[in-house]
Formats: structure tokens, sequence, C-alpha cells
């Protein structure tokens, strides 16, 4: 008899196959891990009250030493890209970043203390929001199997401008899916790419409700309590 | 922000659409937003501000705005009137003595104010988006900063000894807010003082001493700018947050504060008869500078990926009020005061491409110049997670956090997940401890599960493979047996399939009493080669509904019959298949043949969804099928 895997492997397998058919990369990275990566590398510098938009759960917090459970896998791109300008290579780079995620937040249906995201990141000369809307529909139309729409909106993280919002229809109903944007130039700054040069757009996806959507699945603490009785309908 | 509708109107002539609308235009341009609600007639929506706009927008001019931007409606500028009012020449003195801390302290006393209840059309406003209604004064700084953003406050002047001070408090200063609660202070927080005693935590909240009550004649205005982080870390500290402290720590403009006491003094005078009003005073040392931010339309063309004509741009500039030179096809904007988060081009860009239209972007996939490389360590997890599904093993995530390891978390959501995990023994032995029982309702013999997640130890981390088989530890003498052996044909197919073996570095004897074996990935991977193929999966295929569970407990029941043949099981199954309260498809566990006989053994699961199921019930569904068992000449319940 088979057994099965678990439902955000299933969504995170397929998720990666069809980025690598867009030309994705997959990035992986500590889940454990500094500030600068997790924050500064990301124009969300130290008192910024942007850094309370997430919250975070900190392992060392002193004025010389900042250690997170990362808030993002955006900190994966950060590593990606240093390691890529390190190693003597030019953009266009196209990569994505699956792995789990940490807020300090109470937990209900929709909220948990660890989910997984997929954070993408394309930076060329010419990547453009068109694109980035071109990559987002295609995702979501082979993800959820035929025609879907999607729709930007006004957004703010501290790592892109502009920043978007973007809503997918789904069983008629405009839902959040995820935000998303142009790389902050600060950001290219810190990994040592010309952002006069080159630009791109960055994205962040939400598996664990990915998974909710697409089988309809209520509560986000069944993907981390254990429960066979979840795994084996995958 | 909630943002009253009528409000919101008061800033147009034009009739604005209907409040559903303005959500809706406003949530395709502006900020996202989360609801409408009507109070007393009126309705009220909520925009999430960001950190981005909370300079100038966490205020209905500044919502207004960008509603005027969209509509193309212009804003009405004479919202207040100054009437005529006898002027005085008082003033109080302001010492400011920290001007990293206070950017900007403007004052005014305005005598022979007469404190009394609020107007209605003033108090129904306030109440419209959740504030509680004081007395004229201070809701008329109340609405000030909910209109135009910037914070306000009101003295009782005749409480004051002396001038005021604005300066650091001393250690251990204590104060007494509005609200009566006592608040010790640092050395590190800024006050409003008198020569004697604090009167505010600037920026953040009032004290008791100089409260503006009933009895009050003479008034001290202020409107400040103060330092955005030390007003956040004083919050932070007192464990007061406040609409002042919220917008102070979101950088609004230096500029704001005058235009705010003009329009405060235009308030009161005109809520209070006989009020005489002083002269300004103004402390601002560092006058904010002036931003010019340059665009060209190929940069903006190519950011967005469209052709946006040069007029149109510029169209876009002039409805949000950001005044510019054209040189040639470069674009200068004068950035005016409320707008400190237009710095860089890109800034720029964004203000074109949200007023643009999002939904005129077209969806254009890029050139396909990318060679996607493949990731170790996805690719060796894809390999196992495919080898033990394919043996049987079930996939599990538990949780990263618990009460004890080597690694400690500052700031943990409870007692209990103090802690990373140091390994993935226990999440595993819980998710097993959950599972065992079910095994029926699982339609398994024993709990094999797997999981591959990341474990924390002193000073690192790395990605572990941990595979539990229950019958190691709980089995009988031959589930046991097979149950090693099953372990060891596992690690033999993973070591032959990844090219090393798998106890390299571990011995086989470290099964916990969970059974419970646990291997580092990280490291066995590093000695792996490169991936050449493509990842090992493949697509999952067609989405279906996830199917909720019941939480009741089951009832197993097993059937056991002699059959005159193998011929006859099909016929046995649909008996014993589809009946009431069963929740699996009846399954084989045993079958062998004797003396021309065969017998078969089916397990049978019923479960309810609202109730715990009796031994009544389950002996009612059997009765029937029993029987029919027995009708059949030549089978034979055992």
């Amino acid at each position: 008899m088979k057994g099965h895997l678990h439902p955000l492997t299933v969504v995170m397998q397929d998720a990666v196959k069809i980025f690598e058919s867009l030309g994705f990369s997959v990035a992986t990275g500590p889940e454990m891990e500094d500030g600068w990566h997790n924050f500064d590398a990301l124009n969300v510098p130290k008192d910024h009250p942007a850094r309370d938009m997430q919250d975070t759960l900190f392992i060392k917090k002193s004025d010389d030493e900042e250690v997170v459970m990362r808030t993002h896998t955006s900190s994966v791109q950060i590593r990606y890209m240093e390691k890529f300008i390190k190693d003597g290579n030019k953009p266009p780079l196209a990569v994505i970043a699956p792995g789990k995620v940490f807020r300090n937040e109470a937990t209900d249906s929709t909220h948990e203390i660890q989910f997984h995201q997929i954070e993408g990141l394309m930076v060329g000369e010419n990547i453009s929001l068109a694109n980035l809307k071109g990559v987002l529909l295609e995702f979501f139309k082979k993800f959820f199997g035929g025609d879907v729409e999607i729709r930007l909106r006004p957004g703010y993280f501290p790592f892109v401008e502009p920043g978007v919002e973007v809503d997918l229809k789904f069983n008629g109903k405009w839902l959040e899916v995820l935000g998303a944007g142009m790389v902050h130039p600060e950001v290219l700054n810190a990994v040592g790419i010309d952002p006069e040069k080159y630009q791109g757009f960055a994205f962040g996806i939400g598996v664990d409700r990915m998974v909710m959507m697409k089988y309809n699945v209520p509560d986000v603490r069944m993907f981390y309590n254990g429960d066979l009785r979840v795994v084996e309908q995958f | 922000m909630k943002i009253s509708y009528n409000w919101l109107q008061s800033y147009f002539d034009a009739e604005i659409p209907t409040p559903e609308r303005v959500e809706e235009i406003l949530s395709v341009r502006s900020f996202e937003p989360e609801g409408i609600e009507v109070v007393n007639g009126d309705s009220v929506l909520d925009f999430d501000v960001l950190p981005n706009r909370a300079h100038d927008a966490l205020s209905h001019r500044g919502i207004a705005r960008e509603l005027s931007a969209v509509l193309g409606e212009s804003l009405k500028t004479d919202r207040y009137r100054r009437r005529d009012v006898e002027k005085v020449s008082d003033v109080v003195d302001v010492d400011v003595q920290d001007v990293e801390k206070c950017r900007r302290y403007i004052s005014r006393v305005i005598r022979g104010v007469k404190i009394s209840e609020t107007p209605n059309w003033l108090k129904d406003q306030l109440v419209a988006i959740g504030q509680k209604s004081i007395n004229n004064v201070v809701d008329s700084t109340n609405y000030v900063m909910f209109d135009l953003g910037q914070p306000l406050h009101a003295f009782d002047m005749d409480k004051l000894s002396g001038g005021i001070v604005v300066r650091n408090a001393h250690e251990g200063e204590e104060i007494v807010t509005l609200t009566g609660e006592e608040k010790s202070l640092t050395n590190d927080d800024l006050v409003i003082a008198d020569e004697e005693s604090p009167l505010a935590v600037a920026g953040i909240k009032g004290g008791k001493k100089a409260e503006v009550d009933a009895g009050t004649v003479n008034i001290v205005l202020e409107s400040a700018n103060f330092n955005p982080l030390s007003t956040r870390q004083t919050s932070r500290r007192v464990g007061i947050q406040t609409d002042s402290s919220k917008r102070f720590e979101n950088k609004p403009t230096c500029e704001l504060a005058l235009e705010a006491m003009e329009r405060v003094t235009d308030l009161i005078v005109e809520l209070c008869p006989d009020a005489k009003i002083g002269p300004v005073v103004d402390i601002y040392p560092n006058k904010e500078e002036k931003a010019e931010v340059s665009v060209s339309l190929e940069d903006i063309n190519s950011v967005v990926g469209v052709e946006i004509s040069k007029e149109k741009v510029s169209e876009i500039f002039d409805s949000l009020e950001l005044p510019h030179t054209e040189d040639g096809e470069v674009f200068t904007v004068s950035v005016p005061d409320f707008r400190m988060d237009i710095r860089i081009k890109q800034d720029l860009i964004e203000e074109v491409a949200r007023m643009y239209g999002f939904e005129n972007i077209p969806a254009t996939l890029p050139e396909g110049f990318y060679n996607p490389a493949l990731n170790k360590i996805f690719y060796y997890s894809g390999v196992i997670r495919q080898l033990l599904v394919e043996q049987g093993f079930f996939e599990v995530y538990t949780y990263n956090f618990w009460d004890k390891g080597e690694v400690k978390t500052l700031n943990a959501i409870a007692s209990d997940k103090g802690y990373l995990r140091p390994s993935l023994h226990r999440g595993m032995k819980e998710s097993i401890e959950k599972n065992v029982n079910n095994r029926d309702l699982l339609g398994v013999e024993e709990i094999n599960i797997f999981e591959i997640g990341t474990v924390f130890i002193e000073g690192g981390e790395y990605v572990a493979l941990g595979l539990g088989l229950t019958d190691i530890v709980h089995g009988n003498k031959k589930t046991k047996k097979d149950a090693v052996e099953r372990l060891e044909k596992t690690l033999g197919l993973l070591s032959e399939k990844m090219g090393v073996d798998i106890t390299k570095h571990q011995s086989l004897s470290e099964v916990d009493d969970s059974g419970v074996i646990e291997f580092n990935l990280s490291k066995l991977v590093e000695d792996l080669p490169e991936p050449i193929d493509d990842y090992s999966f493949s697509e999952s295929g067609k989405a279906f509904v996830f199917k909720n569970f019941s939480l009741q407990p089951s009832i197993s029941r097993d059937v056991s019959v002699w059959l005159p043949s193998r011929d006859s099981k099909p016929e046995l199954e649909e008996i014993l298949s589809g009946l009431e309260l069963s929740v699996r498809e009846p399954r084989m566990i045993d079958e062998f043949e004797k003396e021309g006989r065969v017998s078969y053994l089916y397990r049978l699961v019923f479960q309810a969804d609202d109730r715990t199921l009796t031994d009544e019930e389950i002996n009612a569904v059997m009765g029937p099928v029993y029987e029919e068992i027995n009708s059949k000449g030549d089978w034979e319940l055992r």
C-alpha cells in the first residue's frame, strides 16, 4: 500500500514545477536568520514602523546582533542574489524560495505561528509590472487549472516600489492572495546589483492559503497537527 | 483609518459617489478597504493605511485628496473660516531643550474660552469614527487631528506654573495621564512640562495636571512635531499608544503644524464667542528640506511595461497635486510637503502606475532567457519523499516549537513553545500517538510516518529526516520483526536511490521509544553530486474537495467467514460494503485456505459525525449482515 505526501508538499512541488517551466530556479536557506537578511537588506531599517507589520519571533536581540525566525523567505532571495553576484554572475536571474516562515501571533483557523511561503524574484534589464502580472496569471492558471482572473491593487511592502496586492477571482469572489511589486532599488543595492541598470519584480505566495483554497481545507492548523486523516486525502 | 462619509463629502462641492462606490474606487487606486458600517445615518469607511502613507493619509483630507485625484473633482478650500476675533498679546514662554526629539513646537494662548458641550455637527462626526466627545475645546483639537492628520493638545493655562519646557524626563519622574494612569518615565522620554512637573508625555498623551475641564477659561494650544523614533520608543516603554503617537511615529511633515494651529484656532473661536487669541509662538530651528524628484517617461514605461503618453503622466501628476516641470521627456516634481513618501523615481512610477490603473496594464510573459538550476536539498528531498510514499509512509509537518531545546526564543507566544526543536522526535511521537488509535479509520496496520524538517542546535540548524514505525516498539513479536525489516529495506532503498549509505552517520539502534529514528539530511546531501536530472516529482493533477472528517471515536468490527471458494469473495465484499454508519470500504485483514474452503477476515469501521456510537447501534447494522451471510447455504460465519 502506498503512503501519502503532505498537502503542503503536494502544492509546493506543483508550484516548483510550474515556476520551473517559467524559468525559475529553486533556492533554500536557513529558517533562523540574521536581522540583516530578514530586514535590513530588504529595506526595513531598525525601528521603522514597517518592522511592526510582521510579528517577529526573536532568538537574539541586542544592539549588535539580531537573530530571528525568518518572517518571510525573502531572506533566501537576498542570500541567493548575494551568492549569485559573488560568483561573478550578472542578471537576468529568476528564483523562487519555498519554505517555512514564522510569525509570533495568536493562532486561529487562518493564522499559524508557522506557515509556508514561496517567494519569487525575477531581475533583468526590462522586467516590468506587466511581466509580474503575466507570470502570476500563468501560475494561477496552471495551478488552479482553467481560466482565472487576477487583479492588482496598491499595496505597501518596504522591499518593493511600486508595491501591489494581488487578488484572485475565486468562485466568483475576489480574494486577496499575495503581495508583490517591483524590487526596491535599495534591495538591489544591498546585494550589489546596479538598480540603474537592472530592475525586477518580487512576490510572495502563501502556500497554506493555496492548499486551503484549492482543496477547500477549512483550518490551517490541520497542516501541522500530525493528523493523518488530513494527509491520507492527498 | 475610519473615515466618515459625511465628513469626506464636506471636502467636495460636487456630490461624491455612494460609500460603496467610494470604497471600490479607492481600493483599486489607493488603500485597502476594511469594511463599511453605518453609524447614526452616516457611513463609516475603514481603510488600511500602511506605513508609506500614514504620514498624510491617516486623515480625512488625505483620503479626500486621493478621491479627488481619481474623480477629477477639486477639493474645497474654504472649509474653515476665521471670524473676526479680538486679539491679545499674551504668550507663554516655551523652552525646547531637545530639538532632535521636538522638531517643531508651536503654541498659542486663547483667553476667554467657554467650555461647553460640543455642537452636534462636530460631535456626530467624531462619534461616527468611534471617538468620545469630551468638550468643545478638546473635541476641536481631535477634529483637526482626524481632519488634517496633525495631533494637537490644549492645556489649561491657569494650571501652569510658569512657562512650558520641552525636556527629557528625569529618571523615575512620574505623571498621571488624562485617563488616570500613573506612569514612571525615564531620561529617554520627552515630556512637555511647566517649571515644576510634566504636563504631558510628548506626542503621546496629556497629563491630569493641566487638563482642560469645565472650569477652564484660558488655554495654551500646542501644535508640534515630535521625532518618530523617540515617540515610538517612549510609546512602547510606557505602554500607551494613541491616535497621536501613531501619527507622530509615521513622521508627518513639520509644515503641517502651523496650518493645523490656525485651523484649530478657527474652530475654537467659532465655538467660543468670547475667545480672544494670542499670536503663535513657533520654534522651528531646523526647517524641513524640500524634495525634488525626476523621472523619465522611458523609466516609467519600462517599469510599468506599457506605453503611457507624456500627457497622461502629466495629467496624473496634476491630479495628485504634484507640481512638475518637463524637460523633453523628463519630469521633475517639486514634492509637496504632505507627500513625504515621494523621494525616489520609483515612488513617482508607483503614483503613475496606480492612477493609470493596474487593470490597464497587460499581463505579459517575460522573454525566455532563464535556465532554471536544480536545488540540491530540494531535489534529494523530492527523491526521498517519493520513495517513502511508495513504501507506504505518510508525510507529516510538525511544529518547530517545544518546551525544551538548545535554542531559546526571546518572545515565545506560549510557555510550552519557548524553544526551537532540537530534533524531530517529539513532533513525530505526538503524531504517532494521535494516529495510533485511528489505524482502522486510516485503513493501515501500523503508523509509518516521515518528516523532513529543520532542527536547531546550539549555534546552527540543519535539515533532518525522521522515520517513525510504531510497530518497531509496539508491535507483537511478528509485527516488530516485520517493522524492523521494513525499516532496513527502506533505508537500503534510500541508500541505493541517493547513492550514499544513509546510515553512514547513524546507528540503527537509535530508534526511540516511539519507533522514530532521525538522520542528518543536510550532512548526507553535502556528499552527494549535484543533481542532473529534473526533479523526480511531477504535478499532482486535478484538485478535489477535501472531506471534513468526524472527530468522534470510531468502532471497528471484524467479520470472519468461511466461503466455499474464492469465487464468492466479491459477493461477500458487496454484502459488507456501503453499510450504514460505516466510513471505509471493508478491509481484508486475513485470507487462508483449509480443507477446500477459504477463510476471510474483514474489518469494518463505523463512525458518526455527531456522537459516540454504541454497540447497540452497530449490532443493529450488523444483524441483517449476519443473517444474509447465514442465509447462504454453504457459507459459515466463524
